[in-house]
């Protein structure tokens, strides 16, 4: 079994490990074998049959990036980090511009948009992958689920987990709104009661994260991937969150998960790094390839990062993004888009040095034009309003709303 | 002893009538019948069918905003939002760690569509996208209307179209959202006439 076969790279990781095993071994189920099924009339089967309806609604809903390319692109990672699997993950990329990734017990991931952002390269997504996927390989779901039982709430929980709605409510039918809502604590007693069973439903114990990370930074190495990548996408996490205009994200930054019942961040990075350092040759990040994948959806998937309106979160998310030197055009038009919404002293500078900036870039979208003239007629700059409007006016001129940037800019 | 009796009665009496005053004072939806509906002295409607007014019943509603329905808020539903000045929207945020699109003082024709799109998204509609950007008239005066379309998370497919007129300082807001299929082809009608435009 997977557990039994690890090796270990560093005396942390080997006392990490057996204190994991020495305190939840017992707890956990067998591991999964490639093309396992679960037995007739088992506990498994039943989980296997209402996941099995998330998978239908993820499948169907709206915020699926149904591209096949970038859905491809992701089963071939998986398929590197955990090969003798590769046939039975099915991987989907949901639109929400929230860290996140869910392995549900029948061999079906969600990659949140938010995770594919954050991601620097595909080393960071195959370790996360590789995480995801033992949760799987280790049957955490089935853990989980027992674990449940054995609450106080038994029969009201029980019944309701076993709900194909219940479990779609947390891992599909979730908005972006609605997991936010899961982390604030302010919300009603209805809604803290529904979502919060949901949450104990799906939250994997602190020993099974442990083991997930070690097992996902296992097959990061075996895969060829860089041995840091693992440390660098929790650090990556915690930064961002740490950036957050909110305090309840900021607060979240020390948790990995939507629900809080991860090991905290600071000590994950300590035992990956632990891990890490320990491989001195480097392995492949595959930094180029992973951004040209992404490049289609960056400006789709920022956008609905700035629907959050959490500037600063936006802003440090973009400080990565950029720091490769490409897709300029797009991240500083969505800085300055940042600026602009945010509408503080001194932003509409900011804007306008964003927007101009973008400017110079062939793969700046042509809005940039627009709205850098509407910022700079705000800020009372006339002539770079007008400029802008104009050139918005030359480079779209069968656009719907011609006719309202040409009154703008005849009334400046 | 009747003295007493009186001092009950007079209590249960004061009891009912605060009793009284709750059940009163509890929301419930409101009836808009046909006619002139005056929202405000700066926009009135001209309603032909009966509405449901929805927003005694709704939490976060700014005061500012009314959410009409005939059929239901899932199948259709109006924004009214009369007067709005600098940092009041169409809805109030949950809480301090949520921010929602308002609207601040002189918007250009673009931010107000903008502001119209970004509402509708706020509503948990994905992938919302304007057109037809126009100008048209509410209650006699100037305004823009846009249609909008997007998508409820489960994937149905919504079409919306929106009004926004400037009045000095404030603003006037109608946003008509409802499924594709059906419901936003039977009420749109309706909404041309009480908006007075098309």
């Amino acid at each position: 079994m997977f557990r039994s076969t690890v090796w270990w790279h560093a005396p942390l990781a080997w006392a990490v490990s057996c204190g994991l095993i020495f305190f939840a071994g017992s707890a956990w189920a067998q591991d999964r074998v490639p093309g396992e099924i679960p037995a007739k009339a088992s506990l498994e089967e039943g989980l296997w049959t209402e996941f099995a309806k998330v998978e239908r609604n993820a499948a169907t809903s709206a915020e699926r990036i149904s591209d096949p390319a970038l859905e491809t692109y992701l089963k071939e990672v998986s398929c590197r980090v955990a090969p003798e699997f590769c046939s039975e993950l099915r991987i989907y990329v949901m639109d929400r511009p929230i860290f996140n990734a869910t392995a549900a017990a029948n061999g079906y991931i969600e990659v949140w948009s938010g995770l594919m952002l954050a991601a620097s390269n595909e080393a960071e997504l195959a370790f996360v992958l590789g995480h995801e996927i033992s949760h799987y390989i280790s049957r955490d779901s089935l853990d989980a689920f027992n674990r449940l039982k054995s609450t106080r709430m038994v029969a009201t929980v029980a019944a309701f987990a076993v709900g194909a709605a219940g479990i779609a409510a947390a891992s599909n039918q979730a908005t972006v709104g609605d997991v936010q809502n899961t982390l604030d604590i302010s919300r009603s007693i209805a809604e803290l009661t529904y979502l919060g069973i949901v949450a104990t439903y799906f939250s994997f114990s602190k020993e099974q994260e442990m083991a997930a990370d070690l097992a996902g930074q296992q097959r990061l190495m075996r895969a060829g991937y860089d041995a840091r990548s693992g440390v660098d996408i929790w650090r990556a996490v915690t930064e961002i969150h740490d950036s957050s205009d909110f305090k309840a994200t900021r607060r979240r930054g020390a948790v990995s998960s939507v629900f809080n019942t991860h090991p905290i961040n600071a000590e994950r990075i300590a035992y990956l790094e632990g891990i890490a350092k320990s491989v001195p040759e480097k392995g492949d990040l595959n930094q180029d390839s992973y951004r040209s994948k992404i490049r289609p959806f960056l400006k789709a998937w920022l956008n609905r990062t700035l629907e959050m309106r959490d500037y600063g979160y936006t802003l440090n998310l973009l400080d990565r993004l950029a720091k490769p030197g490409t897709d300029l055009g797009v991240l500083q038009f969505v800085r300055g888009e940042v600026y602009r919404k945010r509408n503080q002293v001194g932003d509409a500078k900011l804007a306008i040095q964003a927007f101009q900036e973008a400017s110079k870039y062939s793969e700046a979208p042509v809005e940039l034009y627009r709205e850098l003239g509407g910022v700079a007629a705000s800020a009372g700059e006339r002539d770079v309003a007008k400029a802008a409007f104009g050139k918005y006016l030359e480079l779209a001129p069968q656009a719907e709303d011609a006719w309202l940037v040409k009154e703008t800019m005849e009334a400046l | 002893m009747v003295n007493w009796i009186e001092k009950k009665s007079f209590k249960q009496g004061i009891v009912i009538a605060a009793l009284a005053l709750v059940i009163a004072g509890c929301a419930s939806v409101v009836a808009v019948p046909p006619g002139p509906y005056v929202v405000s002295p700066s926009m009135t409607l001209n309603i032909g069918r009966i509405w449901t007014d929805f927003s005694p019943i709704l939490p976060n509603q700014p005061k500012k905003v009314k959410m009409l329905s005939i059929d239901g808020p899932l199948l259709n539903r109006l924004y009214v939002g009369s007067d709005l000045v600098a940092g009041e929207g169409l809805t109030k945020p949950a809480n301090k760690e949520v921010r929602v699109p308002t609207v601040k003082a002189q918007m250009s024709g673009i931010e107000q569509i903008e502001f119209l799109k970004d509402s509708m998204a706020s509503f948990d509609f994905r992938n919302v996208t304007t057109s037809r950007p126009r100008q048209v008239q509410l209650s006699g005066k100037p305004a823009i209307r846009v249609d909008l379309s997007g998508s409820a998370q489960d994937g149905l497919e919504f079409a919306a179209t929106g009004i926004m007129q400037k009045n000095g300082d404030t603003y006037n807001v109608l946003l008509f959202v409802a499924p594709k299929e059906h419901y936003f082809g039977v009420i749109l009608s309706e909404f041309n006439q009480l908006a007075g435009s098309t």
